[in-house]
This record gives C-alpha cells, sequence and structure tokens, in this order.
C-alpha cells in the first residue's frame, strides 16, 4: 500500500470512530478518552472527504470520472470550512454546527476551529489540484500543503507549550483538537507522498546531495526549534531568567544546535562530492588516457567532450570546440573522397539504432583542422539511458595511416611477388604445352609432359585466388554493378563444362536481371560449376537453376556428386578450408575457391547457402538482388522480346 | 601475309608467341622494348601487335597510347599481354587504348585462337 493510501485509511478509520463518537454520543470517543478537547463533526466529516479524495487520487493521475470525483469530494470537504469562515469573518448564524448538534446543545465546543478551517480550505484544493504542474515545473497542490501543514504544526506546538492562542491562530473561541492536527498532518504528509517524484518532492526522494540535505535537515531542524522554545518558556515559566534572557539564550542554542547540524550535514556531503569528483575524474582520465581518439556529444551531435587524443588527431582543442555540432567540425569523407552527410555518419546511425556501428575497409577519412586527411577507421554508439533513451554518442576514431602504408606494401609485394611467379609459369605451361602438341614421344615423356603442364595451371590458378584473397581482405575489392541477364550469364559460364559434361540449365524465370558485376558473377558461377564437376561421376548430370522471387535472384548449381558431412558444411566457406575426407585430398583444389566465392556475392550484396547429402550430392544456392521492375506496364515487353529472342 | 608484332622483354615469351604462330599465315617481328616496339610498329605497320606491359624504356602502356594518337599507326589492333590481373590494371589498360587484355601465363593455343578471331575481324 503507497504512502497516501495508508494516510487516507488509517484516517478514514480514525473519523468514522470519531463519528460513531458524536452520533451514539460518547464523550470519550469524542475526545480520545479525555486528552483533548472534541474534534467536531463537521470536521470529522470533511476529513472523511478529504481522505476519500486522496483514496481515489493514490498513486497516479485519475481521469474521466474518477477526476470529476476527485474534485467534487474535494469540494465538499471545503464547504463546512467556507461556512465556518464566512460565520467567524461575517458573522453568519452557525448553521451547519447547530444542526449535526441538535441532539446535544449543550456539547459545545462541537463547532469547527478557524485554523481547521482554514487548513481544510488549503488541502481540499490541494487534492483536487494534486497533478497541476505549470510549465516551470510548480505544483500548487505542494505550495498549498505544506502551508497547510503549519496551521495543524501551530496547534501541536500550541498544545505542548500550553499556548492557547496558538491553537485558535487568528481568533474563534474553539482550538483545534489534538487528534484534528494529527489527522491534518497524516493527510497533508499522503498527499505530498502521493507523487513522489513531482515538483518539490523529487528532491526530497532523489538520492543526490539536495534529497540528503532535505531529508537530514528539515526533521532536525524543525525538533530543534521546537524543543528549544519549549526549553526556553519552561525556564521563564518557572522563573529561572526573564524574557530577555529567553530570548538571547534561544538564538545562541538555536544558532548553535542549527550550526552542528548543518556542520554534520555538510561532512556527508563533502564526502558524496568527493566520491562524485573522483568518479568524474576517473572517467576524465580514463579517456585522456585511451589512444584513439574519442568524441562523446549529446544526442543531437554536439560536442560535450573530445580527448586528448583527437585533439591531437583533429588539431582542435576541447575548449574550441565544445558545444559546437560534430559532423561540422569533424569532417569524414568516403573512400571517394566526398564528405559523408550527416545521415551517413556512423554516430548517426549508432544513435539511431541503438547499435554499436564500426566502419570497413580503409574506406573513410578525417579532415585535420589544417584540410590535411588522415586515413581512419571509424567505431561509434549511441549513450543510452535508464529507459534506453538516447542521451548522446560516443564515437572512437583511429589513425589507420601506418596500417595503411603496411598494407598498401603487403599488396604491392604480393602483386610483384605473383608477376614475377607468372612470368617463369608462362613459360612453363607454354612450352609444356607446344610440345605435347608438336612432339611424338613415348608414353613416359607425353606423361610428363602432361604433369608439368597440370602443375602449372594448378599453379597459375592458387596464385589468382591468392591475389583475390588479399584483395578481398585489405577491402579494396570493388564490384561494378550493372544489370545482368542471368540466363545469358549462366549460359555462357556453363559452355565451357559442356563439351565434357551433361549441363542442363533450367530457368524457372527467363527474363530475370540481376543487379550484378558480370566479371565476378562469372567468376561464380564458374567456381561453384567446376566444384560440381570435380566433386561428382562423370557421366551424372550437373544442374543450374534459375528462380526469382521478393527482390531477389535464386541460382542454384546442383551435383549428384559424394556430397559433405554436417562438418564439412559448416566450415564450407572458411579460408583455406578442405575436408579431410581422402576422396577430396586426392581432388587438387586451394580450398579458397568458396571464401573467395562468398565474397564475391557479399560485395553484390547477394550470399550464398549450401545443402548436401553424403553420397547424394550438393546443392549450391546463391542469390544476388533483382533489377526492379518498372511497374506492370513492362511484363509485356520482356514478355515479347524473349520471343522475338527464340 | 600479315605482319604481327611482339613486344616482351623476355625472350622465352617472344619465342612462345614466334613458336606458337609459326607455319601460320603470319611475318613475326620481335622488339624487346618499348622504344624498339615503337619504332618497328611505325616502320612495317603491323596488324596486330601484342604488347607487354612491363618492359624496359618505355611501357607497353606508353607505348599503346602513342601508337593510338598516331593516325598512322592508329589503325593496328593492340592486344595487351601482362601478369598483371588486377581492376585497375584491365583499366589502365582499356584506358591507354588497347584492343584487348591477355594475361600471363596464357594457354598459345588459346592465343592463337584469340590472334585469328581479331584477324578475321578485321578481314571482315
Amino acid at each position: 500500500m503507497s504512502p497516501a493510501a495508508a494516510a487516507a485509511v488509517t484516517g478514514g478509520i480514525a473519523l468514522v470512530v470519531l463519528l460513531g463518537g458524536w452520533i451514539l454520543d460518547i464523550p470519550s470517543l469524542r475526545t480520545v478518552f479525555g486528552v483533548s478537547n472534541a474534534m467536531a463533526p463537521s470536521t470529522a466529516i470533511a476529513f472523511l472527504l478529504c481522505a476519500a479524495g486522496l483514496w481515489m487520487a493514490r498513486s497516479r493521475p485519475p481521469s474521466g470520472g474518477r477526476r470529476a470525483a476527485v474534485s467534487v469530494l474535494a469540494g465538499l470537504a471545503t464547504v463546512p470550512a467556507a461556512l465556518k469562515l464566512g460565520e467567524f469573518v461575517l458573522g453568519w448564524p452557525p448553521l451547519f454546527d447547530l444542526t449535526l448538534n441538535a441532539r446535544d446543545p449543550g456539547a459545545f465546543p462541537g463547532e469547527m476551529a478557524v485554523p481547521t478551517a482554514l487548513a481544510f480550505l488549503l488541502l481540499g484544493p490541494a487534492i483536487a489540484l494534486l497533478d497541476v504542474e505549470t510549465k516551470r515545473g510548480w505544483r500548487p497542490a505542494q505550495t498549498m500543503t505544506l502551508l497547510g501543514m503549519t496551521l495543524p504544526l501551530l496547534g501541536v506546538v500550541g498544545r505542548i507549550y500550553g499556548v492557547p492562542a496558538a491553537q485558535r491562530f487568528v481568533g474563534g473561541t474553539v482550538v483545534m483538537a489534538l487528534h484534528t492536527s494529527l489527522v491534518f498532518l497524516l493527510l497533508a504528509g499522503g498527499i505530498m507522498r502521493s507523487r513522489p517524484s513531482a515538483g518539490v518532492m523529487r528532491m526530497f526522494t532523489d538520492g543526490g546531495k539536495a534529497g540528503t540535505l532535505l531529508r537530514y535537515l528539515v526533521p532536525s531542524m524543525a525538533l530543534v526549534a521546537i524543543v528549544a522554545g519549549w526549553l526556553r518558556l519552561l525556564g521563564q515559566r518557572a522563573g529561572w531568567y526573564d524574557v530577555e534572557f529567553g530570548a538571547t539564550a534561544f538564538v545562541v542554542f538555536t544558532v548553535a544546535l542549527l550550526t552542528a547540524l548543518v556542520l554534520r550535514v555538510a561532512r556527508k556531503l563533502y564526502r558524496l562530492e568527493l566520491d562524485q569528483r573522483k568518479a568524474t575524474e576517473l572517467q576524465r582520465s580514463v579517456l585522456a588516457s585511451i589512444g584513439d581518439a574519442v568524441a562523446i556529444t549529446d544526442a543531437r551531435g554536439r560536442i560535450v567532450s573530445v580527448n586528448p587524443a583527437l585533439e591531437a588527431l583533429g588539431g582542435w582543442s576541447e575548449g574550441e570546440v565544445r558545444g559546437r555540432d560534430y559532423e561540422e567540425v569533424f569532417v569524414l569523407l568516403d573512400g571517394a573522397g566526398a564528405r559523408i552527410p550527416r545521415d551517413g555518419r556512423l554516430l548517426q546511425r549508432a544513435m539511431v539504432s541503438g547499435q554499436v556501428v564500426t566502419s570497413r575497409g580503409y574506406e573513410t577519412s578525417l579532415v585535420r583542422r589544417g584540410g590535411e586527411v588522415v586515413p581512419v577507421s571509424v567505431t561509434a554508439s549511441a549513450i543510452l539511458g535508464r529507459d534506453r533513451e538516447v542521451m548522446g554518442g560516443v564515437e572512437v576514431i583511429r589513425d589507420v595511416s601506418h596500417q595503411r602504408e603496411v598494407d598498401q606494401l603487403k599488396s604491392s609485394l604480393i602483386s610483384t611477388v605473383s608477376h614475377e611467379l607468372r612470368t617463369p609459369l608462362t613459360m612453363i605451361q607454354g612450352f609444356s604445352e607446344i610440345l605435347l602438341a608438336k612432339v611424338e614421344g613415348d608414353e613416359d615423356t607425353m606423361f610428363a609432359l602432361q604433369q608439368i603442364n597440370g602443375s602449372s595451371e594448378r599453379l597459375s590458378r592458387l596464385i589468382a585466388d591468392l591475389l583475390s584473397v588479399s584483395r578481398i581482405e585489405s577491402g579494396r575489392l570493388e564490384a561494378r554493378i550493372e544489370p545482368v541477364s542471368l540466363e545469358t550469364a549462366v549460359r555462357e559460364a556453363t559452355h565451357p563444362f559442356a563439351a565434357d559434361r551433361d549441363v542442363r540449365v533450367v530457368l524457372e524465370d527467363h527474363g530475370a536481371v540481376a543487379l550484378a558485376d558480370r566479371d565476378k558473377l562469372f567468376q561464380v558461377l564458374t567456381n561453384l560449376l567446376s566444384n560440381a564437376v570435380k566433386y561428382s561421376d562423370p557421366h551424372t548430370p550437373v544442374t543450374v537453376r534459375v528462380a526469382a522471387g521478393h527482390g531477389m535472384a535464386e541460382v542454384s548449381v546442383e551435383d549428384q556428386g559424394m556430397g559433405m558431412t554436417e562438418e564439412d558444411l559448416a566450415r564450407l566457406f572458411q579460408k583455406f578450408f578442405r575436408s579431410d575426407r581422402t576422396e577430396v585430398h586426392t581432388t587438387p583444389g586451394t580450398g579458397l575457391g568458396l571464401y573467395i566465392t562468398k565474397n564475391l556475392l557479399e560485395l553484390q550484396g547477394g550470399s550464398i547457402r549450401a545443402a548436401s547429402t553424403p553420397g547424394r550430392g550438393t546443392t549450391m544456392t546463391f542469390t544476388l538482388p533483382l533489377e526492379q521492375r518498372v511497374g506492370p506496364g513492362s511484363v509485356p515487353e520482356a514478355k515479347g522480346s524473349a520471343q522475338v529472342g527464340r | 601475309m600479315k605482319k604481327l608484332l611482339i613486344a616482351d622483354d623476355e625472350e622465352g615469351v617472344r619465342a612462345l608467341v614466334r613458336m606458337t604462330l609459326e607455319g601460320g599465315n603470319y611475318q613475326i617481328l620481335e622488339a624487346s622494348n618499348g622504344e624498339d616496339a615503337l619504332n618497328l610498329a611505325r616502320a612495317e605497320h603491323p596488324e596486330l601487335i601484342l604488347l607487354d606491359v612491363e618492359m624496359p624504356r618505355k611501357s607497353g602502356l606508353d607505348v599503346c597510347r602513342s601508337l593510338k594518337a598516331d593516325t598512322a599507326t592508329a589503325g593496328a589492333t593492340v592486344v595487351m599481354l601482362t601478369a598483371r590481373t588486377q581492376d585497375a590494371d584491365v583499366a589502365a589498360g582499356e584506358l591507354a587504348g588497347a584492343d584487348g587484355y591477355f594475361t600471363k601465363p596464357f594457354s598459345p593455343f588459346a592465343l592463337m585462337r584469340k590472334v585469328e578471331e581479331i584477324m578475321e575481324a578485321e578481314a571482315s
């Protein structure tokens, strides 16, 4: 049960008992067994109305009919109070109390006290306005409640001190009953606690410095003041000292005690602040000691902080760029040297998706303050709050000029070496082929020549594969995407194999046009076909199937060969993977073909998958984006041209 | 008799081309560097020129550019013969005006077929 609900329920029960005391005429119930004067029945009724209102609006803003009901209850609670004030100020006859007290007219003072009426006029509307908040965050309900609390407090303190004037407040003949004061304090506490995270209550419930200060200081200050005042009165009444000394001693005593209190709180806060400062300093020094450049922005992309590595890399000091637009200050270029627009930036994508985004290859460069361009790699992520809301972003920028240099060295080395290897290989392959064609030697000689020729061909394929892998890994492989007719591509690729093998082409979609790199698609088809031919019986057919649907073309190459095991399938696309099975090992291959194929397809926006049953055959299926067909009007046209073609 | 110029600093490659096309209907001219190739092409006007890319004194690409820039020699069919196969290399050949691209190592008979294809296309 929430504190507000608890206040409403306890108050409600106590008041029903009190009202019972009036109705059944049991004086001890009315006066809490004689400790206090009686609570007026009108007061009890007003309390019940307030308690019911608070109960309905507890914990969450009421809506619709419920809100109306809360307003009516709170409004009714102020009626006897308004009448009482009218009676006191304007001299109206005491109608309300007399009617209720008709059974026992001599039971006066059974009327509502003036401070009680004032308190109801503050707390009643407070319940009705519980969720009203101004643009600047002011909650009138809280101010009214805090003001209203002073009246019962006056009553309680007045009773402790034995000062009836304080209990009567501005006048009237009746003092506020003790239990009335206590129920008021309970009600006011309930109202404040019903919205623990709104207005001033937010500071109270917060775990931070303000919360600590308020929670500690407010009750202790009240206690100190009340005790000091009481001691002063006690001494004065006993005649130990006169009023002048009493006032002086009270002031000094209060000042001393309050100072001691404030010192204690200050020490607490100081420790809290030291901890926070340490945490902030740790964050700063961690950020400062990171070797990569780090930028932190707010949710709108404005720079909050840059670390020394970024200051050095970009050429801007933190003071110069704080608060400025991150994208404006740190300009990034793409592979073509064009400025990357705002929504293309990794940080923007990270903040939209809430995920970590990393740049690939050497495409991105940073423009330094002087206009100099540095190759960089970028990792961006969003800073998310407790409710996963985006609070800002972090971008880590790494200067990769050294890596790029090394990589360029590596690729020029590979290119030189492969060039140097290819020239002698040209002689071996060329002359062995000429000898095979021209020389009429014995069987051994011919076999030797065939071995030389075959091996040089293998060697040249291996060099080509290694070059492809080197290009894939350095991210320098590029695709020239254009519309490619899949039928034409498949026919071209199958043609060289068709001489020695039964290669079947099944076109489920004749006009399928993929968006692909013509040469790379040819390489993919050749790789898959040569695998299918290599790993299956020469008498079995190899089938190439072309299908289209859902924006993607699907091409599969199917053989009835030796197939693959589950373990083989799982590692099929890894670099240098070759199955341990002897029938695979005796067939020449580098274990690079499918790795290259997969990368070539991904470069063109496609994918590849494999399905296989050992001993039954393998089906390799790849996808490529289809060219968007423009509207239904173009379909018959395509059909027509296909007919002409046949 | 058609004239064919092979320019390559590797004696072996020139021999390979010569032996492959021997007996065919060709007069084969040979050059071992870029400058010689250019001079020979200007003097003899061969129909087909096979150019190695990396040659001393003048690169195959430079020779190709010079040939294509000169109206007297621009009519010759130029095929680059090279061990460089990267996309950028192929693009450089195209940019220099080469009509074809043949990569090393090559099958001499495939080269012969390509040459015959080109010659037939020229004839028709």
